[in-house]
């Protein structure tokens, strides 16, 4: 049985982040996952270690390879085939769905460096000061509501519509500093492999994308309060 | 006595085993298979194409009929006709009580798990091995329709179905004697039924209101490959809650009119059934009225009468639960309403004309209704039965996991290890080690669900990890927890230090574990011959109880008068020998007896349908009918599906 498309699961580049432990190959070549124990997303989908990645390419990449290896292809073919695919498409599974989002990749890149402490993000005074702002009008919404007074409602939920327009462009930027941290983390990377050895730039781009995630972070669990109270 | 009709030709025997569809639903299941065409057709049994999902047995708690015949008995025999059994699927003892309300029946917990058994007349019965009599049932319609074994099956559950309630799925299939290829998921069976696959791109959403439960799925097609983007719903939410709702409306209302119908079974049956009546007909009338037994209360019948506009505003509530769910499976998927292409409805209760509004306001198109809600889910599952074993259709299902996956930790906190709408198979792997010298195992306790602790999340398995004694800290297990494509839970662990695989005893919190499934297997099997030659003498019954109808028909008609005495007599006597038979209660005197009675009024036939025959060539409506033959729609086993 094909295990996985040839040129997809090659070992990984040797250098600082290839991965501990070696792929074992099979009788015909193909890397044995069972063997190898769990490879590490990029190896899955077969795509160098970087953050920058396109998506369109890794939509058709995912598409092909789960067409090849769904259990459903193996129903007929007994019992350990069907757990074979079963295995080797959740692979496939985890990696897509890790890959696919932007901010679920740089969490990735830092866990694989053993880098992604779950430290508490301290947010800047600055960012304080609107969130206190927006507790107070989410508040005053709900007591108007609770009231009935239809016009001091009103007037909260544009506070609160305003307050969450501020806390989406912070997010924007968040977003856009991470971008930049990825491309320096990127560079790092490449230069790195080619070194041999990590280069103290991965180490500060890292540094960068902890903080950005955090931040990030942050500012999406207040999102997805101001969500739903803007749903009750 | 009677004419018989010439059974459709069998089909063509090339393969000697026939994989179908099953719709195992709440309220009714159907059976489906694609046939050499390549399209799906539901097998349909004397009673049309659903089986009622309901279970008979005898005072001595043996089986006595599935189906048509087993929801006759409701009303008569409440104590020991079963119902709903889906609900309890997978479900403790409590949870059954809390959700089904007061039953005719007892309900306990098993030893030693938390899973429910059902008492029917001192036998007790696990939820796996009573949707195993239904499926049993379906299993022989398709063997009879289709002329081979029917061994594999594919079968369908609501998307929002957790661990447990899958596994005792595919366990109920196991104990009906069929391989279960695939567990899949209601809402994208429907996907497929409607040939939506062949859209080459576009996202739908499939809307399912059935009879138990609420589910929506939102799906990505992309040239063949059906992708869940998300998935949500409601396991306490179906048109069995809108019956309860009317039938508490009618029952406050006599209530007010001094009538008391609790502790009624019988009553409330008849309470139920008239509700439903009342639903269905309200969905093509503004208005319908029903009439009531209320006996033993009083002897003057209840007169209902409902407007459409009565009903909506009772149930509207209830709608409007269904649009949450709805809302967040979007959310979900990263999706406006608008980014929808198509949207399709499933399950009876989309019937309804309020259900199809709200949800034509909710993703501003009208839905699709083409397909019969029924029957949509089942063709599905024939589909998909058709992909995974003849490969001449370059399709593939890609579904999710709609619950997220846990391990207990500290504080009875729970930590997500797979998170909810993942598509599946999705594993996870966890490394553990211990925190004592000489420890000789890590308990791990695995759950489904949303929330953050362990006590409002479902309890899936607890079970230990075999560690070797070494100093606290040192040993590495590395445990992978795998989602199957069908949703179902499997654990392996690995010795990181070793390499070695470890075996863990996986001890399910509401299910079944490997030796009782074997264990009802082999009581199953030791059962069978009873079961099979209960069922041979239920059938002689009944067609014995037609010909001594027809026949006591024919006597009492004018051909009567063209027959002799001595051949009267001789009727008669063997009429007497008949009934005496059926106290036997074994097919082989009743075949016989039967076959003696069928002889002796040969003659009695003759001349009854000569003198039939002579007043419908008068009448000019039966003259035409026959000059034309059969009606061939009317007789038409099969009804295909549309495909749009």
């Amino acid at each position: 049985m094909t295990v996985l498309h040839d040129t997809t699961l090659q070992p990984g580049t040797p250098g600082p982040s290839a991965p501990l432990r070696p792929w074992v190959l099979d009788d015909r070549g193909h890397v044995d996952l069972e063997r190898t124990g769990t490879p590490d997303h990029f190896a899955v989908l077969g795509l160098p270690r970087r953050l920058g990645l396109d998506t369109d390419h890794l939509d058709v990449t995912f598409r092909s390879l789960v067409r090849g290896l769904h259990p459903d292809r193996f129903a007929v073919h007994g019992p350990a085939a069907v757990a074979r695919a079963q295995w080797h498409t959740s692979l496939v599974n985890d990696a897509y769905r890790t890959l696919r989002n932007f901010d679920r990749r740089v969490a990735y890149v830092l866990e694989l460096a053993g880098d992604l402490r779950e430290e508490r993000y301290q947010p800047p005074a600055e960012l304080l000061v609107h969130v206190f702002e927006l507790n107070e009008a989410i508040d005053a919404m709900q007591d108007a509501r609770d009231e009935g007074d239809a016009e001091a409602a009103a007037q909260a939920e544009r506070d609160v519509r305003e307050a969450t327009a501020t806390i989406r462009e912070s997010r924007a930027e968040v977003t856009a500093r991470l971008v930049a941290a990825a491309a320096d983390w990127d560079a790092a990377q490449a230069a790195s492999e080619q070194a041999g050895a990590e280069l103290p730039a991965l180490a500060q781009a890292r540094t960068a994308l902890r903080a950005g995630l955090g931040h990030a972070r942050y500012l999406d669990n207040l999102l997805t309060r101001l969500d739903f109270s803007a749903t009750q | 006595m009677r004419i018989h009709i010439a059974a459709s030709s069998p089909a063509p025997k090339s393969d000697t085993r026939a994989t179908v569809g099953i719709d195992l639903g709440t309220t009714n299941s159907l059976v489906a298979f694609v046939g050499e065409d390549g399209t799906p057709h539901v097998i349909s049994g004397p009673d049309g194409p659903l089986v009622p999902s309901v279970i008979a047995f005898g005072k001595d708690g043996e089986l006595e009929c599935v189906g048509c015949p087993a929801n006759a008995r409701l009303c008569e025999y409440p104590d020991r006709t079963i119902y709903s059994v889906k609900r309890m699927m997978g479900r403790g003892a409590e949870e059954v009580v809390a959700e089904l309300g007061m039953l005719p029946y007892q309900v306990h917990r098993s030893a030693g798990s938390s899973a429910v058994r059902i008492e029917v007349c001192g036998r007790r019965f696990t939820p796996p091995e009573l949707s195993a009599f239904v499926l049993r049932e379906l299993k022989h319609r398709a063997e009879v329709a289709l002329g081979k074994p029917v061994e594999r099956a594919v079968i369908t559950v609501p998307a929002y179905f957790n661990d447990a309630q899958r596994q005792a799925t595919k366990d109920a299939g196991r104990l009906a004697g069929l391989e279960v290829l695939r567990i899949v998921n209601e809402p994208t069976a429907a996907a497929l039924a409607y040939g939506l696959d062949k859209r080459p791109q576009g996202r739908i959403a499939v809307y399912d209101f059935g009879g138990g439960t609420f589910d929506v799925s939102i799906l990505q097609l992309h040239a063949g490959l059906t992708e869940v983007l998300s998935t949500g719903g409601d396991t306490h939410l179906g048109g069995d809650d809108i019956d309860q709702l009317m039938v508490a409306t009618i029952a406050s209302q006599l209530a007010d009119a001094g009538i008391d119908v609790r502790g009624q079974l019988e009553l409330v049956q008849r309470l139920r059934q008239a509700a439903i009546a009342l639903k269905i007909a309200l969905s093509d009338a503004d208005k319908a009225s029903v009439q009531v037994d209320l006996r033993p209360l009083r002897q003057e019948p209840l007169q209902l009468e409902w407007q459409r506009a009565d009903l909506e505003q009772l149930i509207a509530p209830i709608v409007e639960r269904t649009l949450a769910p709805c809302r967040q499976a979007l959310r979900d998927a990263g999706l406006q309403p608008s980014d929808i292409d198509e949207v399709v409805m499933v399950g009876g209760s989309t019937r309804i004309p309020l259900v199809r509004q709200r949800v034509q306001d909710l993703f501003g198109r009208p839905p699709h209704v083409e397909i019969d809600p029924d029957q949509v889910v089942a063709l599905g599952a024939a589909l998909q039965a058709d992909i995974m074993t003849t490969g001449r259709r370059d399709m593939l299902l890609l579904d999710v996991t709609p619950l997220s996956l846990g391990i207990e930790t500290v504080g009875g906190v729970v930590s997500k290890i797979i998170q909810r709408n993942s598509s599946i198979p999705a594993s996870a792997t966890e490394e553990f080690t211990t925190s004592v010298d000489n420890q000789t195992g890590v308990v791990l306790h695995v759950l489904q669900g949303e929330r953050e602790l362990v006590a409002d999340c479902r309890s899936l398995a607890r079970f230990i990890i075999p560690v070797a004694p070494m100093p606290a800290g040192l040993p590495r297990v590395a445990v992978t927890f795998l989602i199957d494509a069908n949703g179902i839970l499997h654990v392996t662990g690995r010795d990181v230090r070793s390499g070695t695989e470890k075996t863990i005893e996986v001890k399910p919190s509401y299910g079944l574990c490997d030796e009782e499934v074997v264990r009802m297997l082999t009581e199953a099997f030791d059962h069978a011959e009873t079961d099979i030659a209960r069922r041979q003498f239920i059938d002689a019954r009944s067609e014995a109880q037609q010909v001594i109808h027809a026949t006591e028909v024919a006597l009492a008609g004018s051909a009567r008068a063209l027959i002799d005495d001595d051949e009267i007599d001789e009727i008669n006597g063997e009429l007497a020998s008949l009934r005496a038979s059926l106290a036997t209660e074994h097919a082989e005197p009743v075949r016989a007896a039967l076959a003696r009675l069928n002889q002796a009024t040969l003659h009695l036939a003759e001349v009854a349908l000569a003198g039939a025959l002579n007043a419908a060539v008068q009448n000019p409506a039966v003259e035409e009918a026959l000059s034309h033959g059969p009606d061939p729609a009317a007789s038409k086993p099969h009804h295909g599906p549309r495909l749009s």
